[in-house]
């Protein structure tokens, strides 16, 4: 249904030119739900803003996104606008922010339905009733005339995404969506998602720095670090036996994360350093230089993808040499 | 005999007038703390758990007076804090001291590090001279993990968790007793958070310095606590050994808050939760009670105090 291949996106002039993110391809199919986890500076939404054709003055996008066959890249912004919010719908980190404040809820919703698919106001509206419930608002009816700032932080994300469905998207792209609200609400933001995929048989995004988040809601995974993905798997295969150092190395200093809950008390294992900024990214290999297994010939390039006997592939010259 | 406790917190509360509905309406107020009362032994590693708007970081600023009680009680090494003139609470602050959430927000820009580090030694008694306090910058700079050297440069240069680590130098270059932190890693990335923490217990255990970590993650309490409180809407509902809370936890609220952690396991897929939306929170009775499975007719008549339900162990809640 969405086929991303070798998606790059670059900032600046050919002789200064930075890639903020490069060599991104992957498949997604209806139905199913791709996590794309990374640290801050890692290109996670400037991924989401590529496919969505959002990405600020300046920035450039290259490869190819297709749509259930139909390249986004090379599209006007007239077609784009055609498409945004109404096959594609996107769910922000920061409910408050992405909402109007000066506009109920109920309209919100029915404004993409009255442009996009040309609906009369009082149609949009009732539409906009049975979103409200579907998204799980008590008391619907009373809400369409609130305004954002009379709904708690959980409510209004249900709004964010009432609104991303409400033309019945084919793709839902979904960045950061529980980061901003507490773990009881959190946990009830993500089963709100995944029986939505499921009903209504949309391909869902879901990008995270969360990875507590990926592993419960995504059925595969791409680990991106410094703007290249590093490992891309089935979620429950990957958090249980990541290969690559990277993903290593996070999973294990992630408190009650691999190897389970410690004693308290015990030091966590760490990943020397920091994630290096665009212009100071290694020439090899991203992870060199934090890498505990780092020889001289993973500085050479950017590795390609190896794989072990049947596991998912990672971007690591020494995968078959790791303890 | 239990020694004199190092902190002690009695009945804190701090209540915000609310608008009035109409010119004649009795005042509302928001109980943002609600009585809150325990004891910080020397060299507890204290955590105070729970979830947006429960008033944890209100809690964290009484404790360090930053902030005035409506009612309450806190001493410090025995001592009334309230009672003291404003002159010999300045020189007190150097005892306790506090780390922000945010690295990037609290630490002024246009200060180089060794003038943000070396702030407050200016509640210290008898000035330092200008050597002395260099020294004591490098050497703090040097217990936090960054180099003497990095004293002359400004917050900027620093990462998000090289920038905390400042502020951890900032707060123990008085050679305090107490640290109080409030959503220390929060603001970090996983990569990072852990070293944060790992600094935070190399530093209890070498200084013997007591903590009091503030934050909404369960799995970072678990990691470095001895002791926690689990606070819900202005109030601690559970408090013990975070061994006992994290095995069997005896408030349902605690339940819940657990439940929506331990349904992180990395390697098994979600199940579904059932958890009703924070609304309306009720005026009389137990808060917890519009979210709790277990309420009975008495959680709407009254709230429930705090009890010892097991030695060390105390929970607010009529059903257990």
């Amino acid at each position: 249904m969405l086929e991303v291949k070798d998606l790059a996106v670059r900032i600046g002039a050919p002789p200064t030119e930075l890639a903020l993110l490069e060599r991104v391809s992957f498949r997604l199919e209806a139905g199913r739900t791709l996590g794309i986890v990374g640290e801050s500076g890692s290109g996670k939404s400037v991924l989401a803003l590529a496919i969505m054709g959002l990405l600020p003055a300046g920035l450039r996008a290259s490869g190819s996104v297709r749509l259930q066959g139909q390249e986004l890249l090379t599209l006007s912004e007239k077609e784009l606008c055609r498409i945004r919010g109404n096959r594609i719908g996107m769910i922000f980190q920061e409910p408050m922010t992405a909402l109007n404040p000066a506009m109920s809820v109920g309209d919100q919703i029915a404004e993409g339905l009255e442009w996009h698919q040309g609906l009369s106001r009082r149609a949009a509206r009732a539409r906009a009733l049975d979103l409200l419930q579907r998204v799980g608002i008590p008391e619907a009816k009373r809400r369409l005339d609130d305004f954002p700032h009379q709904l708690s932080g959980g409510q209004r994300q249900r709004v964010g995404i009432a609104i991303a469905l409400a033309c019945g998207p084919q793709l839902l792209i979904a960045d950061e969506p529980t980061t901003a609200l507490d773990v009881t609400v959190q946990a009830q933001i993500l089963d709100l998602l995944a029986d939505l995929v499921a009903e209504m048989d949309m391909g869902l995004i879901l990008i995270s720095h969360d990875l507590g988040v990926i592993a419960e809601t995504a059925d595969e995974t791409l680990v991106i670090y410094a703007g290249v993905p590093l490992e891309f798997g089935t979620s429950r295969v990957l958090f249980q036996k990541p290969l690559h150092p990277y993903t290593r190395g996070l999973l294990s200093s992630m408190p009650g994360g691999r190897g389970g809950r410690r004693a308290r008390g015990v030091r966590l294992p760490t990943i020397a350093g920091v994630v290096p900024e665009p212009g100071r990214r290694p020439p090899g290999c991203r992870f060199a230089g934090r890498c505990p297994y780092e020889v001289a010939a993973c500085n050479a390039a950017l590795p390609d993808w190896h794989r072990l006997e049947g596991s998912q592939p990672a971007r690591c010259i020494r995968l078959k040499e790791l303890p | 005999m239990s020694p004199v406790p190092l902190l002690s917190a009695e009945n804190l509360a701090r209540y915000h007038p609310l608008p009035r509905r109409h010119p004649f309406a009795a005042r509302s107020f928001f109980m943002a703390v609600d009585g809150v009362s325990f004891t910080l032994q020397r060299g507890d590693f204290f955590g105070i758990v729970g979830e947006s708007g429960c008033g944890k970081s209100t809690l964290a600023r009484l404790l360090m007076l930053l902030e005035p009680a409506t009612a309450g009680r806190v001493s410090f090494e025995g001592e009334d804090l309230f009672s003291l003139p404003a002159r010999q609470l300045r020189l007190r602050r150097r005892h306790f001291q506090m780390v922000f959430q945010d690295p990037y927000g609290s630490l002024d820009p246009r200060l180089s590090v060794g003038r943000i580090v070396a702030e407050p030694l200016r509640l210290e008694v008898n000035g330092s001279s200008r050597e002395e306090r260099k020294e004591r910058v490098a050497a703090v700079l040097e217990a936090v993990g960054l180099q003497a050297s990095d004293a002359r440069k400004y917050p900027h240069e620093f990462s998000g968790g090289q920038r905390q680590r400042i502020a951890i130098a900032r707060a123990l270059i008085t050679r305090p007793s107490l640290i109080v932190a409030d959503e220390p890693v929060s603001a970090l990335d996983v990569s990072v958070q852990a070293q944060v923490l790992n600094l935070l217990l190399d530093l209890q255990e070498e200084h013997g310095l007591t903590h009091l970590l503030i934050s909404h993650d369960l799995a970072v309490v678990e990691q470095v606590c001895n002791r926690i409180a689990v606070m819900y809407l202005g109030r601690f509902v559970e408090t013990g050994s975070t061994e006992d809370i994290f095995r069997e936890p005896a408030h349902p609220y605690s339940r819940l808050l657990l439940e929506a952690l331990l349904g992180r396991d990395l390697t098994r897929r979600r199940r579904h939760r059932k958890t009703a939306d924070p609304s309306a929170t009720p005026s009389r009775g137990c808060a917890f009670r519009p979210r709790c499975p277990l309420a009975i007719e008495r959680c709407a008549r009254e709230a429930p105090r705090l009890k010892a339900i097991a030695p060390g162990r105390a929970a607010a809640c009529h059903v257990l």
